[in-house]
């Protein structure tokens, strides 16, 4: 009934923008965030990782563009996977009384949430190449691609736990709970080679490990440890999960929110 | 003359499934994932209706009959679960009291959220938002967060926006129910402008008075499905005449326990049918009553109205009138000439009572129920003569 091309467009475009709007001007600071959040916390991390702890795990490279290499990856995914997971519920209110494709919503906020942080990301690369610490490549042509898989992951899997979030209302903790375990387990803060051997063989089907290590490779130099086709796969049958779950419980979304 | 089908509903049901516990919820999403079918609850049932442009249909029924599911399935809110909504045109709707506002956001930010879902874009809006803030008339609460508006005032900014959007098809749930005289007034009043302009409207209302003044036709939904879809006074009478008989003790005569002994109704005829139900739509009524009497004597009758809910209108006996009845085979005939142009459309009972010869003792009564048709929106029970003097010619 909702699924015209245009219609999703119109939703998202719609949605995407009130996101945005939440997020950046519902502050005193306002449009200044979207630059001074990554700043601050690359700040943060400085102060922490590097000044305080003195922490390098084992890291060969600069440890603060290590780390920012693997943070905001993993925020953009993070946060995407949670503010999806509470959407369909939280729209539920004005899903029954105005018409609009709830596919469409779920994207644009994802598309803002994930963009927020993604253009974080780009700050950070940019204040890295004014302070000299990385240089241009031509591999960083591939990042794009690289977020676009990263972000057709996060919005699969936040797409799934939002449809199960509105028959199991327990989803949203549980969501949370995984995020904590997921974030430990991902080569973040340390490197993949600092894991378990038995461990690091299960990254290849981790595919935001997989996006974080080739984010380092592209941008900091190095070379694949593992084939990423596993990952690909991953991706892939999370899409076709995700495909098949909203599939099957679409129409009912409005009856059980 | 091509009419323009604008609503289309064919063979409509909605059945929701069981949702009220974590573990219905999550048996529910299983069920689904694994493509077994729901157990569902109808409250919906084979609902077929078209809606041409420029037609307006009163949807009524009591509590849970499925009126907001209708419209929400027609909206597009829902989805049936068997059979079709094709709707043409854009569609401005108002359904459970609200246009979907977001709470913490302001009147004005909700105006644009809104306006965008119903395809207006910002520029539009901009030029129609000083005639949505004058028709709202909220005041300076237009640039208040809306949670801390009444339920008036959302329905007030609601509808506000949804007539500046001009859609081809207007629907409103209860809207009238909520906010003052003077904003129902002025929603009346343009609601009367937009059909007159060629609007086409759907409006739920448990005011039948709203529904015959702003509505050609009605459908009166009764347990999920249509028990009347029709002219709008018919339907509405029928409605009004139906709640009135709940409100009633005894809804049907009770049993007759007549001795063959006694004086008894044998049968009675209006307009010279003997159907139980009448329908009139003459006020010149003829009741041939006759009546056995078991010692030969001619007997006395009494006869009554009564509206539906058993309100008694009116009553009188044969010997009031000095009324002799006419002799046949087994009895006596009474012929009754009731004019009932006083009474205003609806439904009531007529009541016969068999008495003895000295009118002291009654045996026997007989109901029969009619139905006055008639298009009025007069209000009560009979009409009561009387004229305006008028003064000036605007006001």
């Amino acid at each position: 009934m909702h699924s015209s091309g245009r219609s999703i467009f119109n939703s998202a475009m719609i949605f995407a923008k009130e996101e945005l709007r939440q997020r950046l001007f519902d502050g005193v600071l306002g449009f200044s965030w979207l630059f001074l959040l990554p700043g601050l916390q690359l700040l943060v991390f400085y102060f922490v990782f590097v000044e305080m702890f003195q922490q390098r795990s084992g890291v060969t490279q600069n440890y603060l563009v290590f780390l920012a290499l693997g943070f905001w990856p993993w925020l953009a995914f993070s946060e995407t996977v949670l503010r999806g997971t509470a959407l369909f519920l939280e729209k539920s209110a004005i899903a029954k009384k105005v018409r609009f494709s709830k596919l469409g919503m779920f994207f644009g906020v994802s598309l803002t949430t994930f963009a927020f942080h993604l253009v974080g990301f780009v700050c950070v690369l940019v204040l890295f190449l004014f302070f000299g610490v990385v240089d241009v490549s031509i591999y960083w042509l591939l990042l794009p691609l690289l977020w676009v898989l990263h972000f057709l992951f996060a919005l699969c899997i936040g797409l799934i736990a939002s449809i199960v979030n509105v028959f199991i209302r327990d989803t949203t903790k549980f969501v949370g709970l995984v995020m904590t375990l997921w974030f430990f387990t991902t080569p973040i803060f340390y490197p993949a080679s600092a894991l378990p051997t038995a461990t690091a063989g299960l990254q290849i089907f981790n595919p935001i490990a997989s996006v974080v290590q080739l984010n380092r490779i592209i941008v900091q130099g190095g070379s694949l440890a593992e084939s990423i086709l596993p990952t690909i796969i991953v991706i892939f049958a999370t899409s076709l999960l995700a495909a098949f779950v909203y599939g099957r419980t679409s129409v009912e979304l409005e009856e059980f929110s | 003359m091509n009419r323009e089908l604008l609503v289309q509903v064919k063979s409509l049901s909605k059945a929701w499934a069981p949702a009220s516990s974590p573990r219905e919820r999550a048996s529910a999403l299983l069920r689904l994932l694994v493509g077994v079918k729901l157990e569902r609850k109808t409250t919906l049932s084979d609902v077929s209706l078209d809606v041409f442009r420029g037609e307006s249909l009163g949807i009524i029924g009591s509590n849970g009959a499925g009126k907001s599911t209708l419209l929400k399935l027609i909206t597009g809110l829902l989805h049936p679960t068997t059979g079709s909504v094709v709707v043409k045109g854009k569609i401005g709707a108002l359904i459970e009291l609200g246009a979907g506002f977001e709470q913490e956001r302001t009147g004005r930010e909700n105006l644009y959220i809104s306006a965008a879902l119903h395809g207006i874009d910002a520029h539009a809006l901009t030029e129609l938002v000083p005639e949505i803030v004058a028709f709202a008339d909220i005041g300076e609460y237009i640039d208040q967060p809306v949670k801390h508006y009444s339920s008036g005032m959302v329905v007030r900014l609601g509808f506000a926006l949804i007539s500046a959007l001009r859609p081809d098809l207007l629907i409103t749930d209860e809207v009238l129910a909520v906010g003052d005289e003077s904003f129902q007034r002025k929603c009346i009043r343009w609601i009367e402008e937009y059909l007159a302009d060629g609007g086409t409207l759907l409006l739920v209302s448990h005011s039948t008075y709203h529904i015959q003044k702003l509505c050609k036709h009605a459908l009166w939904l009764k347990d999920g499905k249509v028990h009347a879809y029709g002219d709008v006074f018919s339907v509405t009478q029928d409605y009004l005449a139906f709640h009135e008989r709940l409100g009633r003790a005894m809804s049907e005569p009770a049993e007759r326990v007549v001795s063959q002994n006694e004086y008894r109704v044998d049968s009675v005829r209006i307009n010279g049918s003997s159907d139980e139900k009448s329908l009139l739509s003459e006020p010149m009524t003829q009741c041939d009553v006759f009546v056995v009497s078991p010692d030969g004597r001619p007997p006395r009758l009494g006869w009554g109205i009564l509206r539906a809910d058993g309100t008694a209108i009116y009553g009188a006996v044969s010997d009031m009138h000095d009324a002799k009845p006419f002799e046949y085979d087994e009895g006596f005939k009474f012929v009754i000439h009731i004019d009932l142009s006083s009474l205003l459309p609806g439904q009531y009972t007529l009541r016969f009572h068999a008495m003895d010869p000295e009118g002291l003792r009654m045996y026997d009564t007989v109901e029969r129920f009619i139905t006055l048709r008639g298009e009025t929106r007069e209000l009560g029970l009979v009409r009561i003569p009387h004229s305006w003097s008028s003064g000036v010619t605007n006001v």
